[in-house]
């Protein structure tokens, strides 16, 4: 069990140094109203984990690993959840939304699975095509191939937007 | 509308969301959080423990030595039943709890794959092994304490309707909340095991 006053001290230095990736993490798996709950559950979820923290890797990897875990847990509770409420109480919000760019965005990409989804949302951040390629480990001209068919695929769906 | 547009109403949206925090702050805020999760988690296990012992000891209760053997026979039935549903179900809320988010993340997926493919177990277990039997011990400790056959047809009428209630409300669980993500999941590792090249670390 690690010292609590250590534990304290790496939880604040840890959140210090990627409060931005944690921000970035939590608007790219949670819908916009749920982003601070998904940045809260990752940093409980790594105030907890750090009672297991054992120096194997760095700090940072080991929050990154967590952080990306419990968001992807929480995105399949999240989504799952809503799918069934919606069908059970359909919100009129969703109706007045329906021209909202945001909403269209979160809508389509919850339409593209595993690679398709990754590189969208790193291009919803802003990375380079060098960046993409480094993070996913896929060659750019692969990203770049799969990029203009995800935007052929967002311009048809939203043609008369 | 182009993506580039969307792109940068999100961009737009990501920006304003930034913010700076005091990561004393958030400490603070995180441990307060975490031990309040802790403290819930228990009071409503204590709560279930001890509504559950009640129920049963009321139950128990009703056992006479002297009564019928259909009666008492019923009811030990039911009992064990139920007991056996209470135990189950808290046991696994504990075991849930356990949560391994370091791991590297396909471990990760496998490990919520086991916790979700034992929450299904745990439903169907109770409805083929002892929900039934339950509600049947219920039946023959009321039909043997009962004297009218119309009493007796009324008992298996309630019981039927409530065995029917809690198989759709456990049928509709499964369908809607666990299935699902069971196949998320699985689609999931299916595309891990497909492209073992993706990062893993």
């Amino acid at each position: 069990m690690i010292d609590p006053r250590e534990k304290e001290r790496l939880f604040a230095e840890t959140i210090a140094r990627n409060n931005r990736w944690l921000g970035v993490i939590a608007r790219n798996n949670a819908p916009i109203d749920s982003w601070q709950d998904l940045e809260q559950e990752i940093k409980i979820a790594f105030w907890e984990s750090l009672d297991t923290y054992r120096e194997r890797s760095s700090l940072g990897t080991f929050f990154f690993s967590v952080a990306k875990n419990t968001a992807k847990e929480f995105r399949r509770k999240n989504h799952n959840a809503r799918k069934r409420d919606e069908s059970f109480y359909p919100n009129p919000v969703f109706v007045e939304l329906d021209r909202d760019p945001l909403r269209a965005v979160e809508e389509f990409r919850a339409t593209l699975g595993g690679l398709d989804w990754q590189v969208f949302t790193l291009y919803l951040d802003d990375l380079s095509y060098a960046e993409m390629s480094a993070a996913l480990g896929v060659e750019e001209a692969n990203l770049r191939k799969r990029m203009s068919r995800i935007k052929e695929q967002f311009k048809e769906k939203y043609r008369d937007f | 509308m182009e993506l580039e547009q969307a792109k940068a109403a999100w961009q737009r949206e990501m920006a304003r969301y930034s913010h700076e925090v005091d990561p004393k702050a958030i400490l603070a805020d995180t441990k307060q959080k975490a031990m309040k999760r802790h403290r819930d988690f228990n009071r409503q296990q204590i709560t279930q423990i001890l509504c559950g012992l009640f129920c049963l000891g009321m139950l128990a209760a009703e056992y006479r030595r002297e009564g019928p053997l259909l009666a008492n026979a019923g009811l030990t039935v039911m009992l064990l039943g139920l007991a056996l549903m209470l135990g189950g179900s808290v046991i696994l809320k504990y075991r849930l709890r356990v949560s391994h988010p370091w791991l590297p993340e396909k471990e990760f997926v496998a490990e919520e794959r086991e916790k979700i493919a034992a929450r299904i177990a745990l439903l169907r277990r109770n409805v083929k092994w002892f929900l039934i039997p339950a509600l049947l011990g219920f039946v023959a400790w009321q039909a043997g304490l009962a004297h009218s056959a119309k009493m007796v047809i009324a008992l298996v009428v309630v019981a039927t309707l409530a065995c029917a209630g809690i198989f759709w409300f456990y049928r509709w669980k499964l369908r809607k909340d666990l299935l699902p993500i069971l196949e998320d999941i699985d689609r999931d590792l299916e595309y891990y095991r497909n492209h073992p090249e993706s990062r893993q670390d």
